[in-house]
């Protein structure tokens, strides 16, 4: 990720000096293999859990590129799967490629960040942090708020 | 793919709700990256406060937890469950000033609040974020801090000055202008939603103090929007109660979006009712929002509605009713005065099914079906309205045939029906002192400002350059007044005002507000406000003392509200302490003798108040359906229409957005979904125009322009466009192209024939 002027600016009242790297404001946690990259297939979203068994996530490829995508086509994503709302699991809705909570209906887009565009919810979904490796593809942390029902997403 | 590349693709297609804009694209920020990983959590010992949510009619309750930095509860891993309310997200914290320290406040909608139950809206999420505090930049450089006056007059600079100096200064000129052209040349605006004891303040300096009747509400000049609701039952006060909600059968909303505007009360009627197969809804709307969608796919309807035909439709949902013979006799019979006025009105071959369904655009099954579903569930109906109704022209005539309906349907004072406004902001006018008597040919404010004869503008809790209709003609004459302007935050107003007063507000000092289903609760001073920044009540005490008026001796907020309960009977016995007792559920109006009754128009509420209705028999009256008999599509907005201006512009309401959006640049989760209004435009009408999505327009209408990025979608019909309403940037401002006249019902008008063509 590039950081623009104020992302710079930021990061500088936060007092941060370590290097800025791809993940900026990410929490790096344990390794996970998720599944091979083989049994990967557009659209259709993989459950896994990350960073620990309450913690439901959802991954997708996309079929194109989006927004910190990995993968061949960096279309593949993942985020936690608890809606910032009130924590109810969201569900991937192929027909508008769009992560919909069922409670009140919060729409997040994977494609855009895991923002949210319609609803409740106050922000994006947390995204998990993916690394592909020569054996498959990997949870490494979390980024971007913290997961529903927590006060940190790895635990101090 | 990186931020960069992400932009340059960011133009998809369209799934069930439009996506981004390229300029919206732009402003996906880094800022809705930047949470925070690890947050404390108030700990066991910190100080609690009862309060409302800042924002709508609804008024959530919420607590404030405040506690030292460092002393909060760290916990690992995951303390709560989906839907528990027990859940801090990260916007719920903010660092604050109380009493000189720097504190941490929690701010957590209230799971023990019968409103919320815990839940919040995509507004009140943002409570915490929208804080002064001295390290947020953003949020701190816009707030007013300090009285501040232009001295010299309009040319000069604002400069800093003492209270005592700024009050001077405005009592000063009053006091001139008064003298020498009468005191109707003293002209107020007030944002009626205004924490309760403010507006009192004003309007008793206004109508007593300085014997003005020049005055208007935020979006209304006249009679407050609820005349066609007042007419029949005495009072225009909502009259349903938040459980009704999850227990009405058939939900029929007409101009009112309760999922974007109302969001807890349709969260309870979607999850514990709709979705669970227990109710219908009848969603009346030209736009297909996802409060449509939703109706529609749970075995409801959405009549898409050619804007302004509301008259029509409701007559001939009477209509239909009749014929059927199965309005609701007994109900009739018992209460309402005038059916016969209502039978001989909706006979007209206007009401005819045929006719209406050309008038309004929506196809005769529906029609039939929408009929179906009110009889078969009569009595068990929450018929609620709002601005889709009262901000067009015939609004008087909409409102009142839409009560009609469902008063004779006996959708009235009973558990899960009801005939009522939805409502918009709380209510926060509990006394109404007397107005002088040149009120009654001083009704609309700007007449007095095109004649000249308001010499100076008193802009009190209300931004009046984007709140009142037809700017483009009159911001200019507003700004050649003397301008005070109370507020809490810089806006536009700045450039023209000679006088800044900062305003102390939600969080700084004790407030009081009552939500629609009426819970009046004290919403609890947990901070310090910024710099020198008073309660607005607090401004005109300075003044009026300045000028040497008596009456406002008020020292505490305490004291304001003790003088406002005399002059209410509904809430004369909830005194400071035992509202303050009562916390986040409050005191019910009307009270009396400690009982209130659930619902207005009840059998609870005759047991109670030895009445049923407030109006003087104790009847319905529906007489006023005659004006129906006059309704003529051309003699209102759509009279404009031509081929210079061939589409018709209607504004609505961001879900994200509350009022003129002075808090909507705090939260990077809410504002990156709409950083720049957008036009719905059908894509017939796109493509005869050549606009495409993401593609900047303007919008033009006899009466000004404004300024847009297209989203082209069948979200609107074919000859509509629609705009959000008071969106915070300048030039977007749907206001500088809407109509200057009043509605039947003294409201604002914000539907306007237009055309839109790319900039």
């Amino acid at each position: 990720m590039e950081l623009n002027r104020r992302g710079f600016i930021y990061l500088g009242a936060l007092g941060v000096t370590s290097t800025v790297a791809k993940n900026a404001f990410a929490i790096q946690g344990k390794e996970i293999k998720v599944v091979d990259l083989a049994s990967i297939s557009p659209l259709k979203p993989i459950s896994f859990n990350y960073p620990d068994e309450n913690s439901p996530t959802i991954l997708l490829d996309m079929g194109k590129p989006v927004y910190m995508g990995v993968g061949p086509k960096n279309s593949i994503v993942a985020y936690s799967a608890l809606c910032q709302h009130m924590g109810c699991p969201v569900n991937f809705d192929s027909k508008s490629k769009l992560l919909v909570c069922p409670c009140h209906i919060s729409i997040y887009d994977p494609a855009r960040g895991g923002m949210c565009v319609e609803g409740p919810a106050t922000s994006r979904l947390p995204r998990i942090l993916l690394k592909v490796k020569r054996d498959g593809l990997y949870a490494v942390g979390v980024s971007q708020g913290i997961i529903y029902g927590r006060a940190n997403n790895i635990g101090r | 793919m990186d931020r960069r590349d992400f932009l340059k693709s960011s133009l998809v297609g369209a799934g069930i709700l439009p996506l981004l804009t390229w300029e919206e694209a732009k402003a996906f920020s880094l800022d809705a990256e930047l949470m925070p990983e690890d947050i404390e959590l108030p700990p066991e010992d910190a100080q609690v406060f009862n309060l409302t949510c800042q924002y709508c009619m609804v008024q959530c309750g919420y607590k404030a937890y405040v506690w030292e930095p460092g002393r909060g509860r760290r916990i690992k891993g995951s303390y709560t469950t989906a839907l528990s309310g027990e859940w801090i997200h990260p916007h719920f914290i903010n660092r604050v000033i109380k009493d000189g320290k720097e504190v941490f406040v929690a701010i957590v909608p209230d799971k023990n609040c019968v409103i919320n139950q815990g839940d919040h809206s995509v507004r009140g999420g943002g409570n915490a974020t929208t804080l002064y505090n001295p390290r947020s930049q953003k949020v701190a450089a816009k707030r007013l801090a300090y009285p501040m006056v232009r001295l010299k007059g309009k040319d000069y600079p604002l400069t800093r000055v003492s209270w005592d100096d700024a009050a001077e200064f405005i009592a000063e000129k009053f006091t001139r202008i008064k003298q020498e052209h009468g005191p109707d040349a003293l002209g107020m605006v007030f944002g009626d939603w205004l924490w309760t004891l403010p507006t009192y303040a004003i309007l008793k300096f206004w109508f007593k103090g300085l014997g003005s009747s020049s005055y208007a509400g935020n979006g209304w000049f006249f009679d407050e929007e609820s005349a066609g609701i007042s007419s029949a039952f005495g009072s225009g006060t909502r009259s349903f109660t938040v459980e009704d909600f999850e227990i009405t059968k058939l939900l029929v909303t007409a101009g009112t979006n309760l999922q974007a505007n109302g969001s807890i009360w349709w969260h309870r009627f979607y999850l514990k009712n709709l979705s669970a197969g227990k109710a219908k809804h009848i969603d009346i709307d030209p736009r297909r929002t996802l409060q449509a969608q939703m109706a529609e796919k749970h075995g409801g309807l959405h009549l898409q509605i050619k804007p302004g035909t509301d008259p029509i439709l409701a007559g001939a949902l009477i209509r239909l009713v009749l014929e059927k013979d199965a309005y609701d006799k007994d109900f009739v019979r018992k209460y309402v005065v005038g059916f016969e006025k209502v039978v001989e009105t909706v006979k007209d071959p206007r009401f005819s099914l045929d006719n209406a369904s050309k008038a309004t655009g929506i196809p005769k099954r529906k029609i039939l079906k929408a009929v179906e579903l009110m009889i078969d569930n009569k009595g068990q109906s929450m018929f609620l309205h709002e601005k889709g109704l009262i901000h067009q022209m015939a609004a008087f005539e909409a409102q009142h045939a839409y009560a009609v309906l469902g008063i004779i349907l006996g959708n009235v004072g009973k558990p899960g029906a009801c005939v009522s406004r939805s409502g918009g902001h709380p209510k926060g006018t509990f006394a109404w002192p007397e107005e002088p008597p040149s009120r009654k040919q001083n009704l609309n404010i700007y007449e007095g400002l095109e004649k000249g004869k308001v010499k100076a503008l008193w802009a009190y809790g209300c931004s009046i350059f984007k709140q009142l209709p037809s700017l483009t003609k009159y911001r200019p004459l507003m700004e050649k007044t003397f301008l005070v302007v109370s507020d809490r935050i810089h806006t536009e107003m700045d450039s023209a005002a000679d006088v800044l007063l900062p305003a102390a507000t939600w969080g700084e000092t004790d407030l009081i507000l009552a939500s629609e289903d009426r819970r009046v609760r004290i919403l609890q001073k947990f901070m310090d406000p910024p710099g020198e920044a008073l309660p607005d009540w607090k401004h005109v005490v300075l003044v009026a003392k300045k000028m040497g008026i008596e009456g406002f001796d008020w020292e505490s907020p305490r004291d304001v509200w003790d003088e406002i309960r005399t002059q209410n009977d509904w809430v004369k016995e909830m005194d400071w302490d035992s509202l303050l007792k009562a916390g986040t559920n409050g005191l019910r109006y009307p009270m009396v003798n400690g009982k209130s009754p659930d619902r207005l128009y009840s059998d609870e509420m005759e047991r109670l108040m030895g009445k049923r209705f407030f109006t003087k028999d104790n009847k319905i009256h529906v007489e006023k359906i005659t004006v129906l008999k006059d309704f003529d599509l051309k003699k209102y907005e759509w009279g404009e229409v031509n081929s210079r201006y061939p589409l018709m512009a209607i504004d609505f309401r961001l879900n994200e957005l509350w009022n003129t959006g002075y808090t909507y640049w705090d939260t990077p989760g809410v504002y990156e979904r709409t950083p720049d209004a957008y036009l719905l435009i059908n894509p017939v009408d796109a493509k005869a125009r050549g606009i495409s999505t993401g593609q900047w327009v303007v919008l033009e209408s006899p009466y000004g322009k404004c300024k847009a990025v297209a989203r082209v979608s069948d979200e609107v019909p074919p000859g509509v466009v629609g705009m959000p309403a008071l969106f915070p940037k300048p030039e977007q401002e749907f206001n500088y192209a809407t109509r200057p006249t009043p509605t039947t019902d003294g409201s604002v008008d914000t539907m306007v024939a237009c055309e839109v063509y790319p900039v």
